[in-house]
């Protein structure tokens, strides 16, 4: 048996599970979180803070209802903006709860235990905050069912060369199996709370939740046996639904869009801000509910590892992008390249370089990787340079086409602004939710984790 | 584990069994019956997952069957309703079916022939009537009607404008038609009609009935007298002309004969009582097809202006300077032809070399006869009188130019009709009541003359006006007045042809009309306008003799010497429904030109400094269609602009006034600048216009309105506030205006006028046209991964082609089209979001290098291309724009859910969406004009150019119905139809002997972008110019 190392100690030996636990102190640790912890002011005031800024999203939708789309920026050539930006920003990050939690199960990565919880949880926020925008975005959304295939009167179906059908089936798609796989994987921790809960409530709500899970050893095989499924039911997710996104654009003959590279460059570049936003997210709850022991440097020193990866993919991208519209001698998509660089919006396409080209390369050493300060500070930085890549895609390509004539400037209104700040609101009011009524971490993954450890250990 | 273990069964298990045998436990070696059901519980994977007796292809069946069966909606028929027939349906009127009814509108006094599109008693269509001399048809043209200008498009909303003044009223406040009448008549029933000191204004008379009605008022009231204002009058040419032969004629151009115009600041093209009919002319002589036979050459347009205008766009040569310099330049072309000027030689003005003027003189004396020289209403009577001279000199009289008596009506000739003498007189105190019919003085007047004021001191004032306007404040009494569209009348053409106005609905509001208005100071004040007018054409129909002395007068400005022949009832109902009488234009005569014309007045010499010149808006002319939202929002054909009168400066002066910084010209857009003429100002935007003359300030009339009405209050400035009687046009040695240091956005609806090389506008020289490449001439097909559509027509194809050497950017077709298709206005701040809803636009393109170089402007009317592979139809999620047999791309609005990505896929950016609530379901009387046939999109919206989809569909019924062949030519889109200049030829392309298919054949035909491989169905030829090449080599040389 090795001695324990200090928690900053070097290199990936770094344990995934800080030594010292038990099955029990990790029980204790994370459903107390949930169970014993009491409500703090501060996250009263998260809570309130947020909640207010859900009810700015309402506001907006709201307003957007009755007075239509025309309340945003957008205009005759550049008919998305914001929408579907913010659209795109928000499935991206989706992507990474479900490479956590699916590819790197299936890869048998033990280090991701103890991030799946939070990253799942962040999946499914960010692709409800993402869902909101290409439904309301429509001049009449209250037609959206009119893009599923349902029988009707009219005998009409989805026109299904359009991208945006094929949207509606990966999101959907997507939507559901996260949150099966989420809620599948919540059921034995659900358990362990309703037994410890002391509170008569939370016994009823969480025995509800947990269904029945008495920890048999059927049980434990269908659970078993439901999660790889589930697992190998969202590992094409991690590629598809980025790709069909990715399709709303390769497909169009806009120049700037019609690319085949689409699709790998936003599958990298959604796993790279959604790992931006785990990291984001895992940094200040790691050190509010002292869970250093759980996720530890181990843990953020490979998020940032996989950021860097990703992070290269999309400069690939970029530097593709600007060599096949030299390369391709298309006019229109040479001046696409040039308008990017040098045109109105190029502050904008600098910045975006900056953000996701130069500040991921920190990471290549490893100083860096485990400084908390610095991770945060790239992490929040990745995913502004992520919207603002969403927003060039969107933005420049379609504000100067092929006719000269028709082009013009995109700039987002108040209610943009106030549509885009509330989905945040949303997506943390929801974090906040989870953080205290379930527990964050998977408490018997994480008994799993201490016993393989503990096994390891032995052995050595 | 469920039951006890059976040792006994154990055992009789193992009894008699021979050879090796394996069991995991002596349970499962019992197969005691709660064996099963505890391996489930306790290891459940070794289970099968599936039961029994469900195999694979079960389960798939299950599921299909599941599926198929939740397909089966319900099928209920619709209930039944019962409908009542029309038992006595109105004569004439078919509901679904327009009738057509011949009218005429007045446009700055004069007439244009329209024929009106009429549903179930509604006026809702304008077009022209294509055998009136003001609106007839393009020979290339097809269909029943003639084209329009965009202020008879745009007529029809006024008719049915919510802000019409809907009430007489007394000091603002509501009175009656009886208590208006009583007032007027106490006027002189103490005095008599002998000491009424009455004055009359009225805006340019061509109303043979109107000014019979005038001249019997004259010599009842034998103090009164008649002005006439009009903002935009021809005073100019006028005077010119009387210099030039003694008497004020009007001038009439034969473009079809001239091969030659050159034109000094006239701006014949654009808005004017002969905009349409010039425009037809010019355009007959335009462009090159092959297909075609008795094709006559290009004629060749030299202009020389100081603003960029319509036809300095369309000119094979422009040269800009100063407003003022024109006359020198004038001058120097005279002597160049040897043609006395009068006063010592100048020089050709700044900029123009003296090679240039030679090879112009050169080029109009190789076509003597054939060539005409225009003048400018802004330049002074000598440029005219000058004009003149050097037509005769170059043989143009008799051949290009006419000559004959002047139309409009005016006072005697003693009497200077002019708003200055008005003004003195009040002064006087000599004017005890004033009727204004039309016309809004009080805005629109010269600002020396105060009117204003002047006005308020005149003890009776009536102003009769369809808008409450800034005049009706001024005034006691507001009498509404009648649209055109609202009740009889009579007008005279440009060329003096008589047409009689046929009211269409009876008036919304009530209202007077101004043959009523007049009327109450006759002797019969109580007849009805028909009446009126009628009258006095049957007047004409008796014998001479019976006539009193401005009936005498009155036939000879008719030329009508004789009774008229013949039974009045039938002539008259002919005029009718004609919309004309033939043979009474004014005959030409001979005009001599006079030894002294030199002495007519010049204005000052070209100063040096900074001169501003006022010039009628584009879309607004003088003011009076300020309500008009459909063209406070059509884009000024040179500058894009709405909702807006810029001041136009060149891009050297911006930068050299310090409007803005040195490179960055169009940084002055939108920059506010004080003009300040001897202390009057006015504030207003900049815009910078490539190839305005420099140090020259062009500002527009029209705007400035304070009185007009929800749309067009409050915009921008008025011109009229530092317009002066003495110099109405051009005002020399002004201080530089300078800025405000404010800045506003500039409502335009194109705001990038460079091409960037792209190949759009393909451009040539009949010599030289431009080499087209394979696939934008001549698509190849099928190179798509999708299926083609399922089963075209394949003899019928509809397709549009637009000649560009023929679009002038004059902009009658987004009118048309917006009043065809129900298209909503935005309002100023939607189209600074660049969200205008015009299905057709005109794309407008400048090339110029440097300054110095010759501006090249490209036109291109942009409709939706209907694209064979439409990028549109793929990517709509569901089905709302799809194709359909005939080759039209259909918008389904029923279907569309609004996500725009038809738009974002569209190279062609013509898809319009309803980002808002545009069409106003509000207001009850706007909902009169709209055209029933087209459905009217609310918001969230997309919409597009149908190629008016309506109207091919009531043909089609049409031809089925009186199963009548088809025809090339039987379906025209209200783009063609408004198009003065024959530019869009609109047909089947299976009928290889349509005219649109002759022109797809033309080898300057091609596709916009059509090496995106969409196969667009409106196909452009290229723009062809004639410029002179020995011109072309020397302006190159420089």
């Amino acid at each position: 048996m090795q001695p324990p190392r200090p928690a900053n100690g070097s290199g990936t030996s770094t344990p995934v599970l800080a030594p010292g636990h038990t099955f029990g102190s990790i029980t204790d640790k994370i459903s107390s979180i949930v169970l014993a912890r009491k409500t703090t002011r501060g996250w009263m005031l998260g809570l309130a803070v947020s909640f207010a800024l859900v009810m700015v999203l309402f506001a907006s939708l709201g307003y957007l209802i009755v007075r239509g789309t025309g309340i945003w920026g957008i205009n005759a050539p550049v008919m998305w903006g914001f929408a579907i930006v913010n659209f795109v920003w928000w499935i991206g990050i989706g992507h990474a709860g479900t490479l956590i939690s699916a590819i790197l199960l299936l890869l048998k990565q033990p280090w991701r235990t103890s991030i799946n919880r939070f990253a799942e949880a962040m999946t499914l926020f960010a692709v409800a905050c993402a869902g909101i925008f290409p439904l309301m975005h429509m001049g009449r959304p209250w037609f959206f069912y009119w893009l599923t295939p349902y029988p009707n009167t009219m005998g009409l179906q989805p026109q299904f060369r359009s991208p945006l059908v094929w949207d509606v089936f990966a999101v959907t798609t997507y939507l559901l199996v996260s949150l099966m796989f989420w809620y599948v994987g919540l059921i034995p921790d659900m358990a362990t709370l309703r037994d410890r809960a002391k509170n008569r409530a939370a016994q009823i709500v969480f025995g509800f939740l947990a269904m029945g899970w008495r920890g048999s050893a059927k049980h434990w095989f269908r659970y078993e046996q439901a999660y790889l499924l589930l697992a190998g039911l969202a590992t094409p997710l991690v590629v598809s639904v980025h790709t069909v996104v990715s399709f709303d654009f390769a497909v169009a003959i806009l120049p700037g869009w019609h690319t085949t590279i689409f699709p790998p460059y936003f599958v990298a570049g959604a796993i790279f801000s959604g790992f931006a936003m785990v990291l984001t997210l895992s940094i200040p709850i790691r050190s509010i509910y002292g869970l250093q022991d759980f996720i530890t440097l181990r843990h953020l020193d490979n998020m940032a590892k996989i950021i860097l990866a990703t992070g290269m993919l999309v400069s690939y991208g970029y530097a593709m992008e600007g060599f096949m519209a030299w390369y391709g001698g298309n006019e229109f998509e040479q001046y696409v390249a040039l308008n990017r660089l040098f045109g109105p919006y190029a502050p904008v396409y600098w910045l975006l370089l900056a953000c996701n080209v130069i500040s991921p390369q920190i990471f290549w050493f490893k100083r860096f990787r485990q400084s908390i300060p610095v991770l945060f500070v790239v992490s929040l930085i990745v995913n502004v340079g992520m919207w603002l890549e969403r927003f060039i895609i969107v933005v420049t390509s379609l504000h100067r086409d092929y006719l000269p004539s028709s082009w013009d400037m995109y700039y987002p209104t108040f209610w943009d602004w106030a549509t885009y700040i509330g989905t945040i609101g949303l997506f943390v009011c929801l974090l906040f939710l989870f953080v205290r009524f379930l527990p964050m971490i998977s408490i018997f993954e994480m008994r799993a984790l201490q016993s393989e450890v503990q096994g390891k250990e032995q052995t050595t | 584990m469920s039951a006890p273990l059976d040792l006994e069964m154990v055992r009789k298990k193992l009894d008699g069994a021979s050879g090796p045998r394996y069991w995991r436990s002596l349970e499962e070696l019992s197969q005691s019956p709660g064996f099963d059901e505890f391996v489930e519980e306790k290891f459940p994977g070794q289970m099968p997952a599936v039961p029994e007796g469900v195999d694979r292809r079960r389960f798939l069946e299950l599921m299909a069957a599941s599926l198929a069966l939740a397909g089966l909606t319900g099928c209920s028929p619709a209930p039944t309703e019962r409908i009542l027939p029309y038992v006595r349906p109105p004569e004439g009127v078919m509901p679904g079916r327009p009738a057509y009814y011949a009218t005429a509108m007045p446009t700055l006094g004069y007439a244009q022939g329209l024929l009106v599109e009429s549903r179930l008693g509604r006026p809702t269509k304008i077009e022209g009537n294509p055998t009136h001399p003001a609106n007839l048809a393009h020979p290339d043209a097809h269909g029943p009607h003639g084209p329009t200008d965009i202020f008879a498009q745009a007529s029809i909303l006024s008719l049915y404008d919510p802000d019409r003044s809907q009430n007489l009223t007394y000091r603002g406040d509501i009175s009656s038609r009886e208590e208006f009448i009583q007032a007027l008549r106490s006027t002189w029933s103490q005095r008599g009609e002998q000491n009424l000191r009455l004055r009359i204004l009225t805006e340019t008379v061509t109303s043979p009935t109107m000014a019979h009605e005038i001249q019997t008022i004259l010599r009842r009231f034998p103090q009164a007298r008649w002005h006439i204002h009009e903002p935009l009058d021809t005073d100019n040419a006028r005077q010119g002309a009387i210099h030039a032969f003694g008497e004020p004629l009007d001038m009439r151009l034969r473009f079809d004969r001239a091969d030659v115009i050159v034109s000094l600041d006239c701006d014949f093209l654009s808005a004017g009582p002969t905009a349409v009919r010039l425009g037809r002319d010019f355009s007959l002589r335009r462009g090159q097809r092959t297909t075609q036979n008795n094709v006559q050459a290009m004629n060749r347009l030299y202009m020389v202006e100081n603003n960029l205008t319509v036809t300095g766009m369309t000119a094979d040569h422009r040269w800009s300077m100063k407003n003022a310099a024109i006359e020198s330049f004038a001058c120097a072309l005279a002597q160049a032809l040897n043609v006395p000027i009068g006063n010592a030689p100048q020089g050709p003005p700044h900029g123009i070399a003296d090679d240039w003027i030679r090879v112009l003189a050169a080029d109009l004396q190789g076509h003597r006869g054939r060539c005409v020289v225009l003048v400018g209403e802004s330049q002074p009577p000598y440029v005219h009188a000058l004009g003149h001279a050097i037509n005769r000199a170059l043989g143009a009289f008799g051949s290009t130019v006419e000559f004959a008596a002047p139309v409009c009506y005016r006072p005697p000739s003693d009497q200077d009709p002019s708003l200055r003498t008005l003004a003195e007189a009040i002064d006087r105190n000599e004017v005890e009541a004033l009727l204004i019919v039309g016309g809004n003085p009080v805005y629109n007047a010269p600002a020396d003359l105060d009117f204003a004021n002047k006005l308020m001191r005149v003890p009776f004032r009536a102003h009769l006006s369809q808008h409450a306007d800034e005049t009706s404040d001024h005034s006691l009494w507001h009498v509404p007045s009648t649209h055109y569209l609202e009740s009889w009348g009579d007008i005279r053409a440009f060329d003096g042809a008589i047409s009689v106005i046929q009211p269409l609905i009876a008036p919304l509001y009530g209202g007077m009309s101004p043959y009523e208005f007049l009327g109450l100071l006759t002797e019969e004040p109580s007849r009805s306008t028909y009446d009126v007018v009628r009258g006095f054409w049957r007047q004409l129909f008796r014998s001479p003799d019976r006539d009193d002395a401005t009936l005498t007068a009155m036939r000879r400005s008719l030329g009508i010497t004789q009774s008229l022949s013949g039974d009045f009832e039938t002539w008259w109902r002919k005029a009718v429904h004609d919309g004309f009488v033939e043979r009474t234009a004014v005959s030409a005569r001979n005009a001599s030109l006079q030894e002294n014309w030199t002495r007519a007045p010049r204005t000052e010499a070209a100063a040096e400094g900074v001169e501003i010149v006022f010039q009628p808006d584009p879309t607004q002319l003088d003011g009076r269609y300020a309500n008009n939202g459909w063209l406070q929002e059509l884009p000024k054909p040179v500058t894009k602009l709405t909702w807006d009168a810029g001041i136009h400066v060149s891009p050297t002066t911006a930068v050299q006034r310090g409007y803005a910084p040195a490179n960055r010209p169009e940084e002055a857009d939108g920059k506010l600048i004080e003009i300040d003429i001897d202390g009057r100002k006015i504030i207003g935007p900049l815009v910078v216009v490539p190839g305005h003359a420099d140090d020259s300030f062009t500002v527009h009339l029209g705007y400035g309105r304070t009185n007009a009405g929800r749309v067009g209050n409050n915009l921008s400035y008025s011109a009229y506030a530092i317009r002066t009687s003495d110099r109405p046009w051009r005002r020399t040695g002004v201080a530089v205006p300078r800025m405000t240091g404010t800045k506003q956005p500039l409502a335009r609806t194109q705001n990038h006028f460079l091409m960037e090389n792209r190949n759009l506008v393909y451009a040539g020289t009949p010599e030289h046209p431009p080499t087209i490449p394979r696939p934008a001439h001549a698509p190849r097909q099928s190179l798509t991964l999708y299926s083609e559509h399922p089963s075209p027509d394949p003899n019928q194809q509809w397709g549009m082609v637009i000649d560009l050497s023929r679009c002038t950017g004059c902009s009658s077709c987004i009118v048309a089209c917006q009043s065809e298709n129900n298209i909503p206005i935005v309002g100023k701040d939607q189209v600074l979001n660049s969200r205008e809803m015009h299905w057709i636009r005109i794309d407008t393109y400048f090339k110029q290098e440097t300054p110095q170089d010759p501006l090249e402007v490209h036109r291109q009317p942009v409709t939706c291309m209907h694209c064979e592979n439409a990028p549109c139809e793929v990517v709509c999620p569901v089905e709302a724009t799809v194709h359909s047999n005939d080759g039209l791309n259909d918008m389904v609005y029923n279907r569309c859910v609004g996500t725009r990505y038809c738009s974002n896929n569209c190279p062609y950016k013509v898809r319009r969406f309803n980002f808002l609530q545009y069409q106003d379901f509000e207001t009850p009387v706007l909902q009169l004009g709209r055209n029933p046939e087209v459905t009217v999109r609310s918001r969230g919206v997309m919409e597009k150019c149908t190629y008016c989809v309506q109207r091919i569909r009531q043909t089609e019924i049409e031809s089925t119905v009186h199963d009548r062949p088809r025809v090339d030519g039987d379906v025209v889109t209200a783009c063609q139809s408004a198009c003065p200049a024959g530019a869009i030829t609109f047909g089947n392309l299976m009928d290889r002997n349509s005219r649109v298919s002759k022109l797809n054949r033309e080898p300057t035909h091609y596709g916009l972008l059509a090496d995106l491989n969409t196969r667009p169905r409106t196909t452009y030829l290229a723009a062809l110019k004639n410029p002179n090449p020995r011109l072309a080599e020397l302006e190159r040389q420089r």
